[in-house]
């Protein structure tokens, strides 16, 4: 299956920073304005050097680079998958990432897990009047060393300007396009007991990180996002283990969401072991502090693997050889019963409920 | 009511105020209500000071008495 | 014993989570219940107990004997809706930053809440926000320290909730010179005299106490001698699987022998009297005198207020001519809301009707099940209102 336009396939997670630290050039936009006007979204002058001196010079590629309505692009063969997300973190930039980087590897993610080869993105900005430009610069390029980083091209977009205190900033909408090989079906229906369940690395990284940022926790250690396109990875564990029956990004709610969707009105369990889930100590501290779950807490960059048993060492081996995947482990199974359940067995051999998290988690009183 | 967790005192930095870790993360703690502090005693800390402190005597103190309980029944 | 702590004296918090002390002591608690050879009920009086022991399902160790219940240990729940109405009256007044805990930013006091159809609920402090308020969640009293003395020209109220161990931050902060722009709502609670209240119940059948081991390392085992004395047993509790354990064994044999005292198995950070620097500044600061407990009744010397020589950082004081005097009151939960007998340990969360149907974590009814302390919250959470897991694998 071709690749689209000349992507690096880079995992390096920290790309995207050694991409903005690079450009010592500003765009020609970023000089000339620091801040967006409301004109820059009216679709005159201003918004097409918008577009060309920002998105089209950061993003470059020959579908965006004709600006023409829609972008015609190759279909690589397969089924199609398509995916779509809208993105609204505070605070935009935050240890190991930032909204930009959200945004694409997010989408990246989505079409990934269902075993779909990324290929196109389209991004849509919604801009608040004011909005500082330098920093608007450093979100586009972020994306832009995501999107290389994954091998996809943002090949379409839309900017919008919404007036001052009618937005947060910016809002940043993505979709993507990517093809499933024939032989590819991943899903809940092909999950049974027996399979085990994977992650590929530490759990709750990102949910601490942004919350103890933002209670202005003073933390000896900055903990860092994990932020990351998966795509890569999730390529290799398919190459040495075919009988993978469903992937899901685990994103808000943590594990505990992705386990109660697995296992909802289905004819089987999943059972976590407590000992085995990998989460740094620095999290597992920070969040009794917090008062917050780990297993609840929010992720970027991990992804939930459930796979055949006889396959379990070599998927397991082929995330610890990638670099997004070192801290991978099998944290669990699928059970017979109790149907519909996710459950964790403590290390004292007793059981709880892995209940389906609750919206926000506040900082708790002691 | 009272998530209180360990932490080992790295620094005593005056009578107020002490650096401490747990594991990779180091961070001020108030240390106002405990006397005598020095680096290698634990504390336990409690949303950003230290209730009291763990000394060793009392440490070693707390594993005798779980020694003890776990003595058979003698008749 | 095997040494599991390793060299002689050293401390390492690993201990008091090692799997193999903890079946040890599981199965000693078996032995003392057999001699015992009747059921028996035993208490503790922490949220923070109640979670530990929600997260490792310790009740499962247990034999069916021994029945450990959760009592008051959730200030958040007991906090009068007069201090969460004065919170949120403070918070929409211009010029005043309001800061408080974020458990209580979500518990209802008793003002209406316009456009609010779902039961009897009233305005919270995030309500409040909704509305213009300036509230601010802090982790700690340090944090309102902090604002105030960046935001010189407000006034910055914290809203001050939590028992024993949480207050004393508050005496200490004071003590060593606050700004003058700082104030607090003194909603302290001081639990032993509630312990008092408990055995006046009917029905109440508690024969040990598992004591919150953070709040005796502050005040001291000898203030629940008066239980003891009453043949209670009562046993400092630490909040790791081994302490909770200990806590048990130490109660049951106390129990065996008809020998009820105040124990202390967390002998690592508890002394008998309590950490005497600590209760000097509170004492300092403080005084106790009688406080409302939510829905439950008021019982005396079991608030704390601010000396004469603090009374200046008293919020009430501070704005008494400001506050709608009519609009404080109210003693009561939400209607519908049993949150009152859950903290006294009198039912079960899912013996209150609105349990997980209009009152989930997720849409909070009533405090027990906003605050990360509440009983509700933490069977709901971990799913002790449900069967014991029976686990089939492939």
């Amino acid at each position: 299956m071709a690749r689209p336009d000349g992507g690096v396939q880079n995992a390096q997670r920290s790309a995207g920073g050694e991409a903005r630290a690079e450009s010592a050039e500003r765009t020609k936009l970023v000089s000339r304005y620091d801040s967006i006007r409301l004109s820059h979204g009216s679709g005159g002058k201003l918004t097409l050097e918008l577009i060309e001196d920002l998105f089209v010079s950061v993003f470059s590629n020959e579908p965006l680079r004709e600006l023409t309505d829609a972008a015609i692009v190759e279909n690589l063969g397969g089924r199609i998958a398509f995916a779509t997300d809208s993105h609204t973190v505070k605070p935009a930039f935050f240890p190991g990432g930032d909204i930009g980087r959200l945004a694409v590897a997010g989408t990246v993610n989505d079409l990934a897990v269902m075993g779909a080869r990324p290929a196109y993105m389209t991004a849509a900005f919604l801009l608040e009047e004011g909005y500082d430009m330098g920093e608007l610069e450093r979100v586009v390029r972020s994306m832009k060393a995501t999107a290389d980083e994954a091998g996809v091209a943002i090949v379409a977009g839309d900017t919008k300007v919404l007036e001052r205190g009618h937005g947060d900033g910016v809002f940043i909408n993505t979709t993507g396009i990517g093809f499933v090989p024939d032989g590819v079906q991943l899903g809940v229906a092909h999950v049974r007991p027996g399979d085990k369940v994977l992650v590929n690395g530490t759990l709750g990284d990102h949910g601490i990180a942004v919350m103890s940022r933002r209670e202005g926790l003073e933390l000896g250690v900055e903990l860092e996002s994990d932020v990351a396109p998966l795509n890569g990875l999730i390529e290799q564990i398919l190459q040495v283990a075919p009988a993978v029956r469903f992937m899901r990004d685990i994103t808000r709610g943590g594990l505990a969401a992705v386990a109660n969707e697995v296992v909802l009105r289905q004819p089987y369990g999943l059972r976590v072991f407590d000992v085995a889930v990998p989460i740094h100590d620095v999290v597992e501290q920070y969040s009794e502090m917090l008062g917050i779950d780990p297993l609840l807490a929010a992720n970027e960059g991990k992804v939930l693997v459930i796979v055949a048993p006889e396959q379990a060492e070599a998927a397991l081996g082929a995330m610890k050889a990638h670099p997004l995947g070192r801290e991978a482990a099998i944290i669990g199974d699928i059970v017979r019963k109790p149907e519909g359940v996710a459950l964790v067995e403590t290390a004292y051999g007793t059981r709880r409920v892995l209940e389906m998290p609750i919206e926000e988690q506040l900082p708790r009183i002691c | 009511m009272c998530l209180g967790i360990p932490h080992e005192v790295v620094d005593v930095l005056d009578q107020d105020r002490c650096l401490i870790r747990l594991g990779g993360a180091t961070q001020h703690c108030f240390i106002g209500l405990v006397d005598e502090l020095k680096v290698g005693d634990w504390v336990v800390v409690h949303a950003g000071f230290a209730i009291d402190k763990i000394s060793p005597e009392d440490a070693k103190a707390n594993l005798e008495l779980i020694a003890k309980y776990l003595e058979p029944i003698r008749d | 014993m095997t040494d599991a702590a390793g060299a002689v004296g050293a401390f390492r918090p690993e201990t008091y989570k090692d799997p193999e002390l903890v079946a040890q002591l599981s199965a000693r608690i078996a032995e003392l219940a057999a001699e015992i050879g009747r059921p028996v009920k035993l208490m503790h009086i922490c949220g923070t107990h109640e979670h530990e022991i929600g997260r490792f399902a310790l009740r499962d160790l247990l034999p069916e004997s021994v029945t450990v219940l959760a009592g008051p240990g959730c200030p958040v729940c007991v906090c009068d809706n007069e201090y969460i109405n004065m919170a949120i009256q403070l918070s929409l007044t211009p010029g005043v930053i309001l800061c408080s805990f974020g458990d209580m930013l979500a518990v209802p006091g008793s003002i209406p809440l316009e456009g609010e159809r779902r039961g009897d609920v009233r305005m919270s402090l995030l309500d409040a926000r909704a509305r213009g308020g300036d509230v601010r969640a802090v982790y700690s009293v340090f944090d309102a320290k902090r604002i105030a003395e960046q935001n010189p020209d407000k006034e910055v109220v914290f809203f001050s909730v939590g028992f024993e161990t949480t207050v004393v931050a508050v005496a200490a902060m004071l003590k060593r010179g606050a700004p003058d722009n700082l104030s607090i709502i003194e909603a302290n609670y001081y639990t032993p005299p509630a312990t008092s209240l408990l055995p006046e119940l009917d029905g109440f059948d508690i024969e040990g106490f598992m004591l919150p081991g953070h709040a005796v390392t502050i005040t001291g085992l000898r203030v629940y001698e008066h239980l003891a004395e009453r043949g209670i047993a009562c046993a400092a509790g630490g909040f790791e699987p081994v302490d909770v354990m200990s806590a048990v064994v130490s109660l049951l044999e106390q129990l065996r022998d008809g020998k009820p005292t105040v124990a202390n198995p967390y002998q690592r950070l508890v002394k008998y009297d309590g950490n005497e620097k600590a209760k000097r500044e509170l004492d300092e600061v403080f005084e106790l005198a009688p406080i409302r407990w939510r829905g439950i009744a008021e019982i005396p010397a079991s608030g704390y207020w601010l000396r004469e020589a603090y009374a200046r950082y008293s919020a009430a004081r501070r704005f008494a001519g400001r506050l709608d005097p009519v609009a404080l009151r109210g003693a009561e939960h939400p209607k519908g809301c049993r949150c009152a007998e859950v903290t006294l340990g009198q039912i079960r969360p899912d013996a209150c009707g609105v349990f997980g149907k209009l009152c989930t974590p997720d849409s909070p009814y009533g405090p027990c099940m906003v605050s990360h302390e509440g009983t509700c919250r933490a069977w709901y959470v971990y799913g002790m209102h449900k069967e014991r897991l029976q686990v089939e694998a492939a």
